[in-house]
């Protein structure tokens, strides 16, 4: 019964349409989980206020140490917390362990969909290099585990570029191959 | 509690930008360093300069204590990991928190969620203590949470939950007094007249933190200095907590240069220290 509550809270804080479900129609969730008396009336007593708060401080939270991570793909896409947020609240994170910090790790679980998001015509055209570059160079740094990727633009440049205060529009295609280690990042043309 | 250990003295939380003022030769120093041991499992050598230098203390945020779950492969992971940097570093003690942090089927929550304090949770948060204090070979406390929300139809109310689990256990409380006054403010009740009710002679640790409000709900955001009223909370249990180890001043963010840190520990081992 302490599990069945359990799921339910974690349930409604980290799944969007859960949430939306237990907000207009609670005892229509609730009657998916094997609960008793005492487990239904504290989860009927929660204030959904309060679950919205606690659910919009969990995406924050997590946005926040992707953010750390991706500062440069922030810099050239602005809805970047958005686009990440969006996802989020549709695909609630497993537990697992691993040597990576938060954001290294959720940059890596997300990164499939932030490329998708971010190869669409509104972003940059290299947004979406950039963030897989940023994602796995931190990775690498953190765990030291060699990883690389193949981008259609020198996004070392670009990445330079934007260290440097700019923001570049529209530099031409440039095809390199990178590789990420603990202490280094390498590149060649491709 | 069962433990040897004196007061080490008021500290601060580890972050990686202070590293190097923490290893100089010259300038302020906290008494001890608050690690969070897993910003050391990818590189645990990283952390044998700060044990040569200061008295240690472990913060863990990820064992979810109250999951009502078989036992998780990632619980046993973090802590074969964590029993790994206790070797090579020799904590004075070992916490975590009376919360959940990922679901029964494995859902993470990426942060602390507030248990429903009933005897199912607290026999089960026991069992899972003593199998630490097993594991780790040192003292173990937890730590009570700045709740989000709370709980209806509980067995337990919170200090009854600490005094119960300790007196089972034998572990410490690790005290935040800045997450009571969070919940003081935020749920309705005098911070100061709930804190006789925990049990403070196993209080092994304080934590003080500053926060502030977010549309009328206070958040224990650990953004700013230390509040006044955490300090007066101090010097209310300053007699009474006996057995305390460590306090550790808790900064996450708006982090300010070391010695800015520094003297709120300063200002909190001195009010603890005062005749």
């Amino acid at each position: 019964m302490l599990a069945s509550l359990q799921e339910v809270i974690v349930a409604v804080a980290t799944d969007r349409a859960v949430r939306r479900r237990f907000a207009r129609d609670r005892d229509a969730v609730l009657a998916s989980y094997e609960l008793g008396a005492r487990e239904l009336a504290a989860l009927r007593a929660l204030p959904i206020e309060a679950i919205d708060r606690y659910a919009a401080s969990l995406e924050l939270k997590r946005w926040g140490e992707l953010g750390r991570v991706v500062p440069r793909t922030l810099r050239v896409v602005p809805t970047l917390p958005q686009i990440y947020r969006r996802w989020l609240g549709a695909h609630p994170a497993p537990a697992r362990f691993t040597v990576l910090s938060p954001g290294a790790s959720e940059g890596l679980r997300a990164l499939g969909e932030l490329r998708a998001a971010l190869a669409d015509d509104r972003h940059a055209d290299y947004a979406a290099d950039l963030v897989t570059y940023e994602v796995l160079a931190a990775a690498s740094r953190e765990d030291g585990e060699p990883r690389g990727f193949t981008s259609r633009f020198a996004i070392h440049e670009v990445a330079r570029a934007i260290d440097r205060g700019g923001i570049p529009i529209d530099p031409d295609p440039a095809p390199h191959a990178y590789r990420f280690a603990r202490e280094r990042v390498q590149w060649r043309p491709a | 509690m069962a433990t040897s250990v004196s007061f080490l003295g008021a500290g601060i939380g580890y972050r990686r930008k202070h590293r190097d003022a923490l290893l100089a030769d010259a300038g302020e120093r906290p008494s001890l360093l608050e690690i969070i041991p897993g910003h050391f499992f990818a590189d645990p050598d990283a952390l044998a300069p700060l044990a040569a230098r200061y008295p240690l203390v472990f913060h863990e945020v990820g064992l979810s204590l109250g999951t009502a779950d078989a036992g998780s492969a990632v619980a046993r992971e973090l802590i074969a990991r964590i029993r790994g940097l206790i070797d090579r570093a020799r904590p004075a003690l070992v916490t975590d928190h009376v919360a959940i942090t990922r679901s029964p089927a494995g859902v993470d929550l990426g942060h602390l969620c507030p248990l429903w304090y009933t005897r199912e949770a607290l026999a089960l948060v026991a069992d899972r203590v003593r199998a630490l204090q097993d594991r780790f070979s040192v003292p173990v406390a937890l730590e009570n949470l700045a709740a989000p929300f709370e709980l209806a139809a509980a067995e337990l109310d919170e200090p009854a939950f600490f005094r119960e689990l300790c007196a089972a256990t034998g572990c410490g409380m690790l005290l935040d007094l800045s997450n009571l006054i969070a919940n003081a403010r935020n749920f309705g009740f005098d911070a100061a007249a709930r804190l006789a009710d925990y049990p403070l002679e196993a209080v092994a640790q304080v934590h003080l933190a500053g926060g502030g409000d977010d549309r009328g709900f206070y958040v224990d955001s650990h953004d700013a200095p230390v509040g006044d009223d955490s300090f007066a909370l101090l010097g209310q249990i300053r007699r009474r907590a006996n057995s305390l180890i460590a306090i550790v001043v808790e900064r996450d963010d708006h982090i300010p240069p070391l010695p800015e840190l520094v003297a709120e520990a300063r200002r909190a081992e001195a009010l603890w220290r005062q005749p």
